[in-house]
């Protein structure tokens, strides 16, 4: 998992600064060339796009998302950890089902379809979806195994 | 059908966040099971996944990483400071000065960065001391950065209005942006006030030294800077050079040569941290945005906003009425909920009710913006509130007694903005923007 | 999917499209819904879904496709991106005016074709809205009826290839942008002028800004109603030939009051200060957007049959 850290990370880092430049791009284009590229709003949309459903697994590894504490928090160690477990079986669920399964459908429904501007094939624009599934899965059965270790030790 | 939908959507979304599932898969969940017990499982895949993508799939929101990346850049960047000094120059005598200094911060930093949470770090993070020094009670001092760090979400520019403008498809966001000052400005104001008469009732007056006329240069000179972002991104917009998204990225060119080039206070080797951090923010906006399309979805296939609305027109078609009891709901809703999420579900819902009440759109998204940021410093759950604590170094229970005065000012200033639609719309009309 | 009703079990067919609830637009759809009721021993329900509340035509005409929504309005445009032919459509100056464009699309076997074309992806269309000729309107007083009138004026584009290459060669410089800051982009300068339909000048109030509105009338780009493959199926030969009357109907009746909405549209417009240019001399617009029919026609054998096949129902007028 260290790897796959290491890479989102990067991939992260230069997804933003594509976006930056493809800003600027769009500014530079209308006003110093007078005419504004067709392209870098469409491009712009996917890159964002692109970097969330790679940024939910990622950042969920960091243990990002916002959640609510002030409920759990009162728990004991072992009701908590029962907690965490099974929000993780809750998370492994929609990954499977929701993202790589109904991101695969959607991914397949797109055959035949292209992109208006840019004219790239929409299953590029889809397929990100299963992919960020594939990682969310991975990510949420590794922190199912530290929390099952967790409890253990607690008994 | 949508009364059964409408249940099972709460309860299960309401017990799942209590549980800390994360909010965006709460949002998700309780709206595949309810799409499920309509329809097929295959109908509610295909959906979650289609709409996961194509709710973050617009042109206006583009914005939201490129003002995410500025924040990030000008809370990094030596700039609160200077801010401060700028605000001490011209309220340092008033009584309770450094209460009044705080929220005077709290308006221009969080005018520049649009986040309360970084507004309440970065002016809290040098006040909060500077007022345990000379004698304010920290309670008091904490209260005061936590009531005023959110005006910056009303003050433009502010990814909370983009947001909004998304949801309530299409409402322009140069307007919102002009439409937020005066309420902003309004809270910050009544907010002073509140201070101002703590600050007599307890003797907080400082014996300032008397100012050279060079320093007073040098202060103003050192905050022109920073204070020419918000010229650039709203001269920029309102003269017709950039649209909205083009002067957010203008607006991330400018904070990076400021930082690393000007200030100095950030280097390239902070670079990455910096850029990682701003796509982890965003990702998790943007999931929840992802997450919220999927539901909106799920409430106009089983009708439940026109429901809604059909049940409050019932209630009473007393204007005064509907629009208490929708300032209630968002003052409820925001005690729990984040803004994101909150604007692109209640949005739905409540606009067409408010039009319905002659109200403009531009008005509503400052009221519910409004509302939704004074949810962020209630208990239980409001990220500034607990960055305020904690930036004080004190438990929610030891500030509450002195938000309270606070609460009932931010509550009129509510008032006024909800019952006098030209706090909202004057400013946007003159410039001919609605 | 049956649903119990009030009334007896019928056939649901849900419609999703995305004018406003409550526009003139809109109600006109809605007559779909009533004439699909009218005969009782058809037992259809069609229910509209309005204001794109589940989503943009991109993702209604996916849903159709996947079988999850049943029909949808769209824009000849969004379909291009399913069906390249489609693009047609947006071809400025393919028709040469109203009565070709109706003639065309109702009598055109290769129209014919092409609706029928997409079954295996999982949707065909059966019905067209007249949607209503679209037109240049300048902030500046002043007919537009050159391309040396556009020169060096910016132009709002939808954020679509071809309506920025359309802009271009009609002279003007387009700025691509969502349709919500339209408005603001006319009041601040950012944008010079804009091209729709009348309906933008009165319903999104862009008459308060413009000085003038000329008749260009480029571009005739027909809404279609899909129905996905899967449901057009479960449907007895009776009830499919009784959807596609009742879908001609609603088109008929829009037809009838397309022309007099629009009249009292631009009256409103004139008193407010906007000059309205009509009956111009189109042949210096036509000419300059001639490389975008070269350009489709090239595409293949199929582009050109179809492009030949609708120019055989050029009308004189
Ligand atoms: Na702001
Ligand atoms: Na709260």
């Amino acid at each position: 998992m260290k790897a796959i850290n290491k890479i989102l990370e990067t991939v992260l880092a230069l997804m933003v600064i594509l976006m930056v430049l493809g800003c600027f791009w769009q500014i530079f284009t209308r006003f110093i060339l007078g005419n504004p590229s067709k392209y870098t709003e469409e491009f712009l949309r996917y890159v964002l796009i692109w970097l969330t459903m790679l940024g939910v697994p990622f950042a969920y590894g960091r243990d990002e998302h916002i959640s609510i504490q002030f409920i759990t928090r009162t728990f004991q160690m072992k009701n908590l950890l029962v907690t965490k477990i099974a929000i993780e079986v809750l998370v492994l669920a929609l990954s499977v089902f929701v993202m790589i399964a109904g991101g695969w459908m959607v991914t397949m429904n797109a055959a035949g379809q292209i992109s208006p501007a840019m004219q790239i094939p929409m299953q590029f624009y889809y397929a990100c979806v299963p992919i960020s599934g594939l990682l969310m899965a991975a990510y949420s059965i590794e922190r199912f195994i530290k929390f099952s270790k967790e409890i253990k030790e607690v008994k | 059908m949508e009364l059964q939908a409408a249940l099972v959507l709460v309860i299960l979304f309401f017990l799942l966040l209590a549980l800390s599932v994360p909010v965006s898969y709460s949002i998700i969940t309780s709206a595949l099971v309810t799409i499920i017990m309509f329809l097929t499982p295959g109908f509610g895949m295909f959906i979650s996944a289609q709409k996961l993508v194509s709710g973050i799939d617009s042109f206006t929101l583009l914005a939201v990483p490129f003002f995410i990346l500025a924040g990030q850049l000008m809370s990094n960047g030596g700039i609160a400071r200077r801010l401060i000094n700028l605000a001490l120059l011209f309220l340092g005598k008033v009584p309770g000065s450094l209460a009044v200094t705080n929220i005077a911060g709290n308006a221009m930093f969080g005018s520049i960065s649009g986040s309360g949470i970084a507004a309440a770090t970065a002016i809290g993070g040098v006040m909060n001391p500077l007022e345990k020094e000379s004698g304010y009670d920290e309670g008091f001092s904490a209260a005061t950065n936590i009531a005023t760090a959110p005006v910056g979400q009303l003050i433009p520019p502010t990814t909370a209005f983009i947001v909004y403008s998304a949801a309530s498809g299409g409402t322009s966001v140069a307007a919102l942006f002009m439409a937020g000052w005066i309420p902003g400005v309004l809270w910050a104001f009544l907010c002073m006030v509140v201070a101002f008469a703590y600050g007599k009732k307890h003797g907080y007056v400082i014996e300032g030294e008397k100012l050279t006329a060079s320093a007073v240069l040098k202060t103003v000179w050192d905050s022109i800077p920073s204070l020419f972002l918000v010229v650039i991104i709203i001269g920029g917009i309102l003269s017709g050079w950039f649209t909205p998204t083009e002067a957010s990225g203008i607006a991330v060119i400018y904070a990076f040569i400021l930082a690393v080039v000007v200030y100095k206070s950030i280097q390239m080797k902070d670079m990455k941290k910096l850029l990682v951090d701003t796509a982890v923010m965003t990702t998790i906006v943007m999931l929840i945005i992802g997450a919220s399309s999927v539901l909106s979805f799920v409430m106009s296939f089983t009708g439940l906003p026109q429901a809604i609305s059909d049940l409050m027109l019932g209630i009473s078609d007393n204007k005064i009425v509907i629009l208490l009891i929708i300032n209630v709901v968002l003052l409820i809703v925001g005690t729990f909920m984040d803004m994101a999420p909150a604007l692109l579900i209640f949005t739905p819902i409540f606009l067409p009710v408010a039009t319905n009440l002659g109200m403009d759109p531009i008005h509503f998204g400052v009221m519910i913006v409004m509302n939704l940021s004074i949810g962020t410093i209630t208990p239980p759950v409001g990220n500034v509130l607990f960055v305020g604590c904690s930036v004080a170094k004190l438990q929610v229970e030891d500030v509450m007694k002195h938000l309270m005065p606070y609460f009932a000012a931010i509550l009129v200033a509510l008032l006024f903005v909800t019952f006098v639609p030209g706090l909202s719309t004057w400013l946007p009309g003159v410039l001919g923007l609605m | 999917k049956v649903v119990t009703g009030n009334s007896t079990e019928k056939i649901e067919i849900r419609l999703a499209h995305n004018q406003s609830r409550g526009s003139e637009i809109a109600d006109s759809i809605a007559k779909f819904s009533e004439f699909a009721a009218e005969d009782d021993s058809m037992n259809l329900q069609v229910n509209i879904y309005a204001s794109g509340v589940l989503g943009t035509e991109k993702d209604e005409i996916e849903m159709v496709k996947a079988g999850i929504l049943d029909m949808a309005k769209v824009s000849s445009n969004t379909l291009g991106q399913f069906k390249e032919e489609y693009s047609i459509f947006a071809i400025p100056y393919l028709f040469k005016g109203q009565e070709h464009y109706y003639e065309a699309i109702e009598k055109s076997e290769k129209v014919k074709e092409l609706f029928y074309s997409t079954e295996e992806d999982g949707f065909i269309a059966i019905g067209y809205y007249a949607n209503g000729a679209r037109n240049f309107y300048l902030t500046e007083d002043v007919a537009c009826d050159r391309p040396e009138v556009l020169k060096g004026k910016k132009i709002r584009s939808m954020p679509s290839t071809t309506s920025m290459t359309m802009i271009e060669l009609m002279g003007g410089s387009p700025v691509p942008m969502a349709a919500g800051e339209t408005y603001t982009s006319l009041q601040q300068g950012i944008v010079d002028g804009a091209e729709n339909t009348e309906l933008a000048l009165t319903v999104d109030g862009h008459q308060d800004l413009v000085k003038s509105y000329t008749y260009t009338e480029h571009q005739y780009s027909p809404d279609i109603y899909i129905i996905s493959t899967k449901k057009w199926n479960s449907l007895t030969k009776g009830q499919q030939e009784y959807l596609v009357e009742a879908l001609e109907k609603t088109n008929d009746n829009f037809k009838s009051l397309y022309n007099g909405m629009m009249e009292k549209g631009m009256e409103e417009a004139e008193m407010n200060g906007v000059t309205v240019y009509r009956d111009i001399d189109k042949s210096a617009f036509i000419e300059a957007v001639q490389p975008i029919h070269d350009d489709f026609c090239e595409k293949g054998d199929a582009f050109r049959e179809l492009y030949e096949d609708i120019q055989k129902y050029v009308t004189e007028e």
